[in-house]
């Protein structure tokens, strides 16, 4: 029998938006029981932010944002302003391995919620806390969205055309790096408890990982003191290197040529045109120091050809090229399809949509895919199978608000 | 020196430039033994491509190299060789995991796939970061960052919103990829270590950078499902909110992003209250997006007025989501990075006194720390070879004379 790789590993998560429910996810798949616990009152941003399949529009069990990164968890409902409710809170994490949260530096310890009450209950409890800027320092209430944290961890100043001004990333990336950081780090905490019976606080500053991923960049000023800017598709040494059009609206095909040998096979595939014989694009230091012209003579041969036409031709000439994929693109490319890169998911109320799903795959071990909670679809088994309490105190919780 | 989370895991780690050393990296600075496998002679590429301390390259003084490779022990060999391919199974077979990033062509010709290698030990976890991963009709397909960017939808959606959306898509900064895929490939390796708990067994980890990175785009993916379409590189002010690109000031550009409608109330009393904001054009989070090109001059007004530095401390002052577009010298003197410690100066024997970025994260029992400097080209050749595999030091120059190492 296939087997998880966290098995038996229980999480507890208070999160919202993307950094520490992704994280949850992929801890979800690995096969973690992942426990939710959200609040009817002040729902996490992903259920009110849709997409919504046709009909169901302001749905919050059928909002695709939360689709997208709550998979394979439990949802209970808590309404952490009141007393009691953290009471229960503290007890369901008292049963767990882990518990990951991303609210404001503070808001965990002024719920007695923090790692100083929590591992006096559970002294092996594993808690990482993700923010933007981290939990210490002069700047860590600052407010922050994604955006805002390309620009400050310094991703933005090194994305945009060659002749313009920066832009900010595509959406979230920041997150996402946060996100896979955390997981790292958390797995890491589980080895370590494995071997030693520590638990142990993970603090994860979403700018920090960040920066470790321009480390090139920073690395160029401490040696050099030089400040790197937009270089559009440009590199440092390689030429050609950038996307240039094909046939077809919005159609290109990303081309790089790293040595002289690749430069030859190139010039042969697109049929050693008078052009290509030009002593200035000879040699690795022509080619990049003519690499403007160059690009307008290649785009003159891809405007001729699909991105995938281009593709081909290259690759078999052992050139790096490939297409600018688009999301319809994407899910149809026969790569992506056989290595089944999404996988269908069926939500009983949304219904099915595909979902990316892991970003690496286990020759051994499998992922547990299933849909995202419904609100509170769990509390039955959290408050009653897991805590023990009796359906009679369970209803009077309700009424009293204390789980809703 | 505290023992670090990973420590007593023996890792090879057979792979060059940034996606596998990124791995290693990650294992080498939590205490896991990485022994670091390089060509003789020439070494990881990232040992070529700088950046140089006053622009001269030297193989140990890349900038690029030292910040991956910190806490790796380093040896030379030349795995292409039959007797080389010998030695790195010796290796391999000592090993808990193997992190590389060769083409599955290669390694399969060397005989060093996984099904090989798992055979001389079972529980081997062996981490294979490829741009397209182990199996599908690309899997032997080069590629590089640009590429990746492009094949991954990241680069079709950037830049994000803009004035010239006719414009050819962008890659992100730098190698956003391969970071990504060497990330992933390490928590990839955590996965199977912590399933290697249970039973023993090893396992391939089979991490593909176009899908490492197409994770990021996953929340495009319903809108596209419930749309039927999704438009990329989207004229400036058509979201609304935000805006979600950085705007100019006095002395660079800064990033304000108003998600909640009070952010941006706030941010015109940040502004001085002019009139003009109170008129009916830009009045809601719609209204201001369809009118952009008539709103943006008015806030340029403002801030070309101003340094990022004051539009940050105010806005923030106010509650306002907004930050400096920091340059990479911003981010080394920024007092936050600062106060959390997280540039670290580290001393190597070529190179000198550094400042690398650190800590991924702060994690109180098993912190991140630097035992070691990235290694010389083949400097723990003797360690290696005679005192862990116990080759005579005669054998040692017969392999150094044949070019084995």
């Amino acid at each position: 029998m296939k087997r998880f790789p966290l098995g038996g590993i229980r999480v507890i998560e208070i999160g919202a938006v993307i950094m520490a429910p992704y994280l949850c996810q992929l801890l979800g798949w690995m096969g973690a029981e992942v426990i939710k616990i959200e609040n009817t009152e002040r729902l996490d941003f992903g259920r009110r932010a849709g997409s919504f399949p046709p009909g169901r529009e302001g749905d919050p069990n059928c909002s695709a944002y939360f689709g997208a990164n709550n998979c394979s968890k439990k949802s209970c409902l808590l309404d952490l302003s009141k007393p009691r409710a953290r009471e229960l809170a503290k007890e369901i994490i008292r049963r767990s391995d882990v518990f990951v949260e991303n609210f404001a530096p503070g808001v965990m310890d002024r719920l007695g919620l923090g790692y100083q009450d929590l591992k006096k209950i559970k002294r092996d409890i594993i808690m990482a806390s993700l923010s933007g800027m981290g939990q210490t320092g002069p700047e860590k209430q600052y407010v922050a969205y994604g955006p805002n944290l390309s620009a400050y961890s310094g991703h933005s100043a090194l994305i945009g055309y060659a002749d313009g001004e920066p832009q900010a990333e595509h959406i979230a990336w920041t997150d996402w790096i946060a996100s896979t950081n955390g997981a790292f780090a958390i797995l890491a905490a589980l080895y370590h408890r494995a071997k030693t019976g520590e638990g142990q606080f993970i603090d994860v500053a979403l700018s920090e990982g960040a920066a470790l991923f321009i480390g090139d960049a920073i690395m160029e000023y401490t040696v050099n003191q030089r400040v790197r800017r937009p270089m559009g598709n440009h590199d440092d040494v390689m030429a050609p290197h950038n996307v240039y059009p094909c046939q077809g609206e919005d159609n290109w095909v990303s081309i790089a040529v790293a040595t002289d040998d690749e430069w030859k096979a190139f010039c042969e595939a697109i049929g050693n045109p008078e052009w290509c014989k030009q002593e200035r694009f000879s040699d690795r230091l022509g080619r990049w120091n003519n690499q403007d012209e160059l690009d307008k003579l290649i785009a003159e041969w891809t405007i001729n050809y699909s991105p995938y036409e281009v593709m081909e031709i290259m690759q078999k000439a052992g050139v790096a090229a490939g297409p600018s994929l688009e999301q319809k693109t994407l899910l149809e490319d026969p790569h992506i399809r056989e290595r089944g890169f999404f996988v269908e998911i069926d939500h009983p109320e949304a219904g099915k949509r595909p979902e990316a799903g892991m970003p690496f795959k286990l020759s051994r071990s499998s992922f547990n895919y299933y849909p995202a909670p419904l609100l509170g679809e769990h509390n039955d088994y959290v408050f009653g199978e897991l805590l023990g309490i009796s359906k009679d105190e369970i209803v009077k919780l309700i009424e009293e608000g204390v789980i809703r | 020196m505290q023992a670090g989370a990973l420590s007593g895991l023996k890792v090879v780690e057979y792979s060059q430039f940034i996606a596998g050393p990124f791995c290693g990296k990650f294992l080498a600075d939590f205490g896991a033994e990485v022994i670091k496998v390089e060509e003789p002679g020439v070494g990881d590429e990232a040992r070529r491509r700088g950046p140089f301390p006053d622009d001269i390259p030297h193989q140990e003084k890349s900038g690029l190299f030292l910040f991956l490779n910190t806490n790796k022990l380093g040896i030379t060999l030349n795995v292409k060789s039959a007797t080389g391919t010998e030695i790195f199974k010796e290796l391999v077979q000592q090993a808990d995991i193997l992190v590389e990033s060769n083409p599955p062509q290669l390694m399969k010709a060397l005989g060093l796939d996984y099904e090989t290698l798992s055979k001389i030990n079972p529980r081997l976890i062996m981490t294979s970061i490829t741009p397209f991963g182990q199996t599908g009709p690309y899997r032997d397909y080069k590629s590089c960052d640009l590429v990746c960017s492009h094949m991954s939808q990241i680069a079709i959606c950037q830049p994000f919103e803009s004035r010239s959306t006719r414009r050819e898509p962008l890659k992100s900064g730098g190698h956003q990829t391969d970071f990504m895929a060497g990330l992933t490939g390490a928590v990839g390796t955590m996965s199977a270590l912590l399933a290697h708990e249970a039973d023993g067994l090893g396992q391939q980890v089979d991490v593909s950078a176009q899908e490492a990175t197409a994770i990021s785009c996953k929340l495009l993916l319903p809108i596209w499902t419930y749309l039927g379409w999704y438009r990329v590189r989207i004229p400036k002010g058509t979201i609304g909110y935000g805006p979600s690109f950085p705007l100019p000031c006095k002395d660079g550009y800064f990033q304000l992003y108003c998600l909640e409608e009070g952010q941006w109330w706030d941010w015109v009393r940040v502004m001085g209250s002019p009139d003009w904001a109170n008129d009916p054009r830009f009045d809601c989070i719609f209204n201001r997006g369809v009118n952009w090109d008539d709103l943006e001059p008015l806030i340029l007004e403002y801030t070309m007025q101003h340094t990022k530095e004051e539009l940050y401390r105010r806005g923030q002052a106010s509650r306002v989501p907004v930050h400096p577009v920091n340059t990479t010298e911003d981010v080394l003197k920024s007092e936050q990075f600062a106060a959390r410690e997280f540039f670290v100066e580290i001393d190597h024997p070529e190179a000198g006194r550094l400042k690398y970025p650190g800590p991924p994260f702060k994690s109180s029992k098993t912190p991140w720390q630097v035992e070691r400097p990235a290694p010389l080209l083949g400097e723990h050749n003797e360690e290696i070879f005679c005192k862990r595999l116990g080759y005579s030091k005669q054998k040692l120059v017969k392999l150094r004379q044949t070019g084995i190492i």
